[in-house]
């Protein structure tokens, strides 16, 4: 078909498409008689149309499902790999297939074990050299609670192998469940796992991909860790020499810790996040959340967004069952050092976890003993620690303007108590305070030196300030919105964003009350309250809230605000 | 020994055809293809993999990587490039599944219907790819917009973004192009 024709043809098609259909009959029979060809071809296009199946919609979609619904099984009970017989497949991993098997050239006929089989991708060549390089280490992995490798090699269409001791058990979780087994047993088998875990961290391998799947229970109650370090073996994003452990392969992102799902450092306490996953979900019964996402940068965005609640706030009567206690009994059982243990050991900050495994496994000791833990939950002054080194100068502004409003109030305060009638703070006052506050920044700045102690001094200040504010005894509205809104710019830093809310949605309420017209007290509260909902990444109301204060602000031709906020804007791609 | 053990998830691909299509499609092929794999053994209930999903991961896991980094700049052509890539990857599967079903290997798996399509599911897969590739020959850009809206998964904005096209005349290829792509499918399951 010649390319004028065609565009001809497009056309009409598209003509006849957009008309109701009762017109296209006569329409096609007038075209016919100018230019049957094309009559013809739209015809039985709009007859093709007319029944369009849905596989132009999702049609890669459902292919994708497709292929996800066949696991090609190439390998058959009675095949014969290297020495290796295979029996029965007994599972179907993220990287192929898993069949036990035995040897029958070995006086030990009895031994079994499982033979994973890789998948071969186009990059076997170096698959296979990160499993020379791989193979050594592990092999001398040599401990009860860890399933060895004992052989690796190619089979005849060059799929890479891996044959490991096969364990006769059952998943860890499963296993506790059907036996009823109660919390202390549970911690008993888990700090059997923490040693195991340890034992090999000092061996300097990383398991990566630690989850109940991955643990086994035998029928003798020991439980034995599958699958040491092979995670990185088949991880397509490392060569055989890589020094620094960049993730990217395949992962369980329910038990992957953030590092593993921002492609960061994978190190040992990776391992520890998820062996605190599979803690919080040993003792409650439920994970600490779910994720459902697909893409990695997707789960982490979910992963933050998730609100982890205490394990012993989430639990439930069939799983208090399952643990031999009533549902209080074991909310009892789990609140204060289990849950601490728990938010220990899955913190973000990988410094911030349990120091090794055999830390966790003493933790789990101390606790069994009945001795205090060393977990330690985190606490406000510490937050408010770690602010303070963040941002110094920020932090110690906004302190001093709390130091000064806090002070300014019990002047006024002992002032109104002499002479309630005449001491009625006069907004010339409030303005004097607020030059008073200029210098006291000064003062204060100076005056701390020792970081410790400017966290003790401000964290006391915080707290009185946000006592202060729950009373609701302060009667003059300037000082008080100046202690909203700056409290809440504090809570804003500190990632308290519920507190903050609270401080600032009133902090707004009463500097709007304050003045009738536009004004920059208003403006800046209004910036206050933007910055925190960019925070909360409530992004149409910031909008709101920001372009109200900029319209303020340049109404009054206020400057100061008004840029800082066009940088937040920028930061969060809104302007 | 084990039993032919012909992968059918990996697709042997002949070498020419790397040479043919560069160095870069050969890098979004093994990580289009590492991805797919390595998502879809996943154990997910409920949830269906997106293309773009995969397409998007893909752009990221690349960026890490030196040798994209010329890829990377100009995303129009990733994505072209990508959905090249995953038509590839989704035909060639089809084809080998349905090769397989009429050889009458015992391996049967109910598949959701798609649509009322009188051909088989992955027949019909490997028909379009058939039509399309002649749909290349008659009018490139029209070709290009499919692959990008149905392989990739590309909405009709993005498809427009990546072509430098108006929405208006992407909708209208695509709409034209489905009519046509289903016709000629119907006419070689005639055959």
């Amino acid at each position: 078909m010649d390319e004028q024709r065609w565009q001809r043809v497009k056309d009409y098609f598209e003509q006849a498409r957009l008309m109701p259909p009762l017109e296209r009959t006569p329409w096609l029979e007038k075209l016919a008689a100018m230019d049957p060809s094309s009559a013809e071809e739209v015809q039985t296009l709009l007859l093709a149309c007319a029944d369009i199946p849905d596989v132009y919609e999702d049609g890669a979609e459902q292919a994708l499902a497709a292929f996800q619904k066949v696991e090609p099984d190439f390998f058959q009970t009675g095949d014969q790999v290297g020495p290796y017989i295979l029996e029965e497949r007994v599972g179907t991993g993220g990287m192929g297939s898993v069949w036990r098997c035995r040897r029958d050239d070995h006086l030990d006929v009895d031994r079994r074990y499982a033979i994973k089989f890789v998948r071969r991708g186009l990059d076997t060549a170096s698959v296979l050299k990160r499993f020379a390089a791989e193979y050594s280490t592990l092999r001398t992995l040599d401990h009860p609670n860890i399933a060895r490798l004992v052989d690796g090699g190619l089979t005849h269409e060059d799929q890479p192998y891996l044959v490991m001791d096969f364990v006769d058990g059952e998943r860890f979780n499963v296993w506790c469940d059907a036996r009823r087994l109660r919390i202390e047993e549970r911690l008993a088998l888990f700090r059997v796992v923490c040693d195991a875990v340890h034992f090999a961290h000092k061996g300097l391998v990383v398991h990566r991909d630690l989850k109940p799947e991955n643990i086994l229970v035998t029928g003798d109650g020991v439980p034995v860790l599958l699958d040491f370090g092979i995670a990185k073996m088949l991880d397509p994003n490392l060569g055989p020499a890589t020094a620094t452990q960049v993730s990217g392969g395949p992962l369980t992102p329910q038990y992957a810790s953030p590092e593993q799902l921002i492609g960061g450092n994978v190190s040992t306490a990776s391992d520890l996040y998820s062996l605190g996953v599979i803690f919080y979900e040993m003792i409650c019964g439920t994970p600490p959340y779910r994720l459902q996402s697909i893409a990695r940068d997707a789960l982490w965005n979910e992963l933050q967004g998730s609100h982890v609640v205490r394990p012993s706030q989430s639990v439930t009567e069939p799983t208090a069952a399952l643990r031999g206690q009533r549902l209080d009994g074991l909310r009892r059982t789990l609140r204060g050092d289990l849950d601490t243990m728990a938010a220990m050991a899955m913190r973000f900050d990988p410094v911030r976890r349990y120091d090794s495994a055999g830390q966790m496994a003493e933790d789990v000791g101390h606790y069994l003993a009945g001795q205090p833990v060393l977990a330690q939950p985190d606490t406000f002054s510490y937050r408010l620690g770690k602010l303070v080194t963040r941002n110094k100068s920020v932090v110690m502004t906004l302190v001093a303007l709390l130091l000064v409003t806090v002070y300014a109030f019990f002047e006024i305060s002992a002032q109104e108590e002499i002479a309630k009638e005449e001491a009625k703070f006069a907004k010339g006052e409030a303005e004097s305070l607020h030059r008073v506050v200029d210098v006291m920044i000064g003062l204060f700045e100076s005056e701390i030196q020792h970081p410790d102690r400017s966290i003790l001094l401000a964290d006391e200040i915080v707290r009185r300030g946000w006592i202060l504010l729950q009373e609701d005894s302060i009667e003059d509205p300037l000082v008080k919105s100046t202690l909203q809104l700056a409290l809440g710019r504090v809570f804003t830093s500190l990632g308290d964003l519920d507190k903050a809310a609270s401080a600032l949605e009133s902090g707004v309420a009463s500097r709007r009350s304050l003045y009738d017209a536009p004004h920059a007290e208003i403006a800046e509260a209004l910036a206050a309250l933007g910055g925190l909902r960019l925070e909360e990444g409530r992004l149409e109301e910031a909008e709101a809230v920001l372009r109200d204060h900029r319209h303020v602000g340049i109404y009054l031709g206020l400057g100061c605000a008004r840029r800082r906020h066009v940088g937040a804007f920028a930061r969060h791609g809104l302007d | 020994m084990a039993r032919n053990p012909t992968d059918p998830d990996t697709p042997r691909v002949p070498p020419s055809f790397f040479e043919e299509e560069g160095q870069d499609f050969v890098l979004v092929y093994e990580e289009l293809k590492n991805l797919a794999g390595f998502f879809l053994r996943r154990e997910r209930s409920g949830h269906t993999l997106q293309p773009t999903a995969l397409v998007h991961e893909a752009f990221l896991r690349l960026s890490d990587r030196e040798e994209a980094d010329s890829l990377l700049q100009d995303r129009s052509r990733f994505l072209g490039l990508s959905s090249r890539v995953m038509r590839h990857i989704l035909v060639d599967y089809a084809r080998r599944r349905g090769a397989k079903k009429r050889g009458g290997d015992k391996v049967h798996v109910a598949l959701n219907d798609f649509g009322e399509v009188p051909l088989e599911s992955e027949d019909y897969l490997v028909a379009l790819d058939e039509a399309l590739t002649r749909l290349t020959r008659i009018d490139e850009r029209q070709a290009k917009v499919v692959e990008l809206r149905f392989f990739a998964g590309l909405s009709i904005q993005e498809t427009a973004e990546v072509l430098g096209l108006s929405t208006a005349t992407v909708e209208r290829d695509w709409a034209f192009s489905k009519a046509w792509l289903h016709r000629e499918v119907q006419r070689i399951g005639d055959q």
